[in-house]
């Protein structure tokens, strides 16, 4: 490459974007910034500390992040056996695997009310398992704490499944045949030597399951419900209060802007890795 | 320990691999062979990683397989270096060597306290608590080895132990591979596509070509009289 | 929980019941309510509206609305059910209705706060509450205490919204702490959570019960006639179409619309 007359490394490219990409490129970005900085430019500063303070907010705040909580674990519980199934099913009947791997994509692309209408014909009063829960246990599940931590494990799971099943598949299946040949069982292996080099997959999804199960709204006040303290999560709070309390819901809505970007703090570089490999 | 007496057909889609190996405790066999000739496959059956279609192994007294039986990779006993080494990532030096024990029950101190000893005699002191990414070709292959000696195996097969290494570092391992393995009482299994390995390490030379053995004796009788092109090319300097 | 479609039975009743009414209307002598007589030849009116309505009017008013378009050809009314609340919070924000009529006066208020409203809002039919429950009233509900049984599941309207307003005034003086599992926005959503049985009760409008015809079974209490709620009716000063907004007001306070809301179960002048 020849050496243009500004001072550069003779190696150095120019960044090749024709300039014609810029203006669609700036409006997008501008499009994905500028609601976030009327967002921060509109929340009552002033007022913040005694918000928080006084009204649900707090009482939202701990449900919300207990719940989303509940539904991360559960999520790794439940999703990296999953995961599991999934990245080893290769020798399977492919119509199986494509099935199999529909079914767990289905709540990421399912609107969230639709997924909280179907929680209800499951697990409501006269549901399909929620009438024998009733009538044999006198357990009902709407309207419950349980029934938030369900509905946000619904659409936060695949995406734990989909990050872990990444890196399984990205995982030296070699580094098991040693394990094997050590004696390790098939239990000792999965423990010591699967699950490790599989945490980073392991640690992202769950990241993107907790934001993912913070931010739900649909599926939650279709099927838990919404009363303060015991189903009023902070999604719901801020809709709630926008009609009596925009201030609060301008609260509400910084401190979830808050939770967002320290979630993607926490993900930074792994954000490519983990779900992607 | 008495040796290995194996019987090996397995049916692969390009041949079909067949071979008999005898390999007496304390004596090292080399098969050698192209790349594709059923080398890893062998080394694979023997560690129980792959069903013969056919055949028999004999460890000792053991029958590892036969016609109705097949003894899974983890019971065999089977001491297995591969190539690459795989060493495991996220365990240091000393905790790669106190695997093999702790799956096999030992409590993780008193394996632990057995890994140091082995990484003294190999004179790895220093690397007890270093990740394997951080050693050398020549470090890495001898924690490899260790973990695979430490459980006191009659077997050991080692995959292409070199060829992970440079021109310049692999003569120097290799003459360190055989004092090691000199200390080392059971039968052993050498895979390589390196006839200088063969020369320098082995008591005994298999030359495999498409799945069959096309020569077997002594490496220096073998070089001195080839049967064909091949083997003629590989004992040529 | 959504809205309730609109009922096929009614519409063919009130479209019957305003025809007859407009017959008798040209025929009676000249009603004292301001609206200009559909038999005469008035200048016509065209153009589309939007009317924002307290959700317990859905249906009802899509019925209205449809007497209405057929006395006046050409014209449109267009329709933004929801809990008054939410709909007087829109409207006070920007969003562009021709007219609202609220389930309280205290959510028209909003409004007329903010300087939205022409002239005084009027009140154009009253309300009464009524416990609702799942068709035939599996749990046995009798009345105001049963939702202080922490065991029923209640639903009931969120307090900022006239149904949960009223509500909880009537609890209050009945010395009642409901217990509600559930709180909606709307009261269609209580009357849609009674109809699904997810709930053993709610408190909802009478009219509520009356469009949930054989889903729910109503349950009357005592005290309902002091906790009449009045619904109030105004055009808004950004409609695009001033005259049409005063015509449909005109016409909701009028003898057949009167006549559609009172059918539905309403309260009428």
């Amino acid at each position: 490459m020849r050496a243009s007359s500004r001072t550069r490394s003779p190696d150095a490219r120019g960044t090749g974007i024709p300039r014609l990409l810029w203006v669609p490129a700036g409006l997008a970005l501008a499009f994905l910034v500028l609601p976030l900085v009327a967002l921060v430019a509109q929340v009552p500063w002033g007022q913040f500390g005694q918000v928080v303070a006084g009204s649900d907010v707090g009482q939202s705040l701990a449900l919300s992040l207990g719940a989303g909580a509940a539904a991360t674990g559960l999520s790794v519980l439940l999703g990296v056996p999953l995961a599991w199934v999934l990245a080893r099913s290769v020798e399977w009947n492919p119509i199986l695997r494509r099935l199999l791997r529909a079914f767990v994509t289905v709540p990421l692309v399912l609107p969230p009310v639709v997924g909280g209408i179907a929680l209800v014909l499951l697990l409501g009063r006269t549901g399909l398992i929620g009438t024998f829960l009733r009538v044999w246990f006198g357990i009902q599940i709407p309207f419950t704490t349980p029934a938030v931590v369900i509905s946000e494990t619904f659409v936060a799971m695949p995406f734990l499944v989909l990050s872990v099943e990444g890196a399984l598949r990205g995982a030296d299946r070699r580094l098991e045949d040693a394990a094997e040949t050590l004696g390790a069982s098939r239990w000792m292996i999965f423990r010591r030597i699967t699950l490790p080099l599989i945490a980073p997959g392991v640690a992202a999804g769950a990241v993107l399951s907790f934001a993912r199960a913070l931010g739900e709204f649909g599926a939650t006040i279709t099927f838990a419900g919404d009363f303060p303290g015991v189903t009023r999560t902070m999604p719901i709070a801020a809709y709630i209060a926008l009609e009596s309390d925009p201030g609060s819901a301008y609260v509400i809505a910084i401190i979830l802007l808050a939770v967002a970007i320290a979630v993607l703090f926490a993900l930074r570089d792994r954000w490519v890795g983990g779900l992607t490999s | 320990m008495s040796g290995l007496s194996a019987s090996i057909e397995v049916a692969r889609p390009a041949f079909t691999l067949a071979l008999d190996l005898e390999v007496a405790a304390g004596t090292i066999t080399a098969v050698v062979g192209p790349n594709g000739s059923g080398k890893t496959t062998t080394l694979r059956a023997l560690a129980g990683l792959v069903r013969p279609t056919s055949g028999r192994i004999l460890l000792g007294d053991r029958v590892l397989d036969d016609h109705d039986v097949h003894v899974p990779a983890r019971d065999r006993g089977i001491g297995v270096v591969f190539q690459d080494y795989l060493l495991f990532p996220h365990l240091s030096a000393v905790e790669n060597i106190a695997f093999g024990p702790i799956a096999h029950g030992t409590a993780r101190p008193a394996a632990i306290a057995a890994a140091h000893d082995w990484l003294e005699r190999f004179d790895l002191a220093q690397f007890a608590s270093i990740r394997p990414r951080e050693l050398s070709g020549g470090q890495a292959q001898r924690v490899a080895l260790a973990r695979a000696l430490i459980l006191e195996p009659p077997l050991l097969v080692l995959d292409e132990p070199l060829a992970a290494l440079d021109a310049s570092t692999r003569v120097s391992v290799r003459a360190q591979l055989k004092k090691e393995l000199g200390g080392y009482g059971g039968s052993t299994v050498l895979v390589t596509h390196d006839p200088a390995d063969a020369l320098a390490l082995a008591d005994q030379l298999v030359v495999l070509e498409a799945g069959s053995v096309v020569q077997h004796g002594i490496p220096a009788e073998v070089a001195a009289a080839p049967v064909n092109n091949y083997v003629a090319g590989l004992f040529e300097h | 929980m959504k809205a309730s479609p609109v009922r096929p039975k009614l519409v063919a009743f009130a479209v019957l019941a305003a025809s007859t009414a407009l017959v008798l209307a040209g025929c009676s002598a000249p009603a004292a309510t301001p609206s200009a007589s559909p038999t005469k030849a008035a200048p016509a009116l065209s153009g589309s509206i939007v009317v924002d309505a307290a959700s317990s009017l859905t249906g009802t008013f899509d019925t209205v609305a449809t007497a209405f378009e057929a006395a006046h050809p050409g014209t449109k009314v267009t329709f933004n059910y929801g809990g008054s609340g939410d709909l007087a919070a829109a409207i006070t924000a920007g969003a562009p209705v021709d007219v609202f009529a609220a389930a309280s006066p205290a959510t028209m208020t909003t409004v007329s706060t903010a300087n939205l409203v022409v002239g005084t809002p009027s009140t154009f039919v009253k309300n009464e509450l009524e416990i609702v429950t799942p068709a035939g009233n599996p749990a046995g509900i009798k009345g105001l205490s049963d939702f202080a049984v922490a065991s029923r599941k209640i639903a009931l309207c969120e307090v900022t919204e006239p149904c949960g307003a009223a509500a909880a005034a009537v609890f209050a003086a009945a010395g009642i702490t409901p217990l509600p599992d559930t709180l909606e926005p709307n009261v269609k959503g209580v009357l849609t959570a009674a109809e699904l049985n997810q709930v053993d009760a709610g408190m909802v409008y009478h009219t509520d019960v009356l469009s949930g015809e054989t889903k729910v079974t109503g349950v009357e209490f005592p005290t309902a006639s002091q906790f009449i709620v009045s619904y109030p009716i105004a055009s808004l000063n950004t409609s695009k179409d001033p005259k049409l907004a005063a015509a449909f007001v005109a016409y909701v306070l009028s003898a057949p619309a009167q006549a559609i809301l009172k059918h539905a179960g309403f309260i009428t002048n």
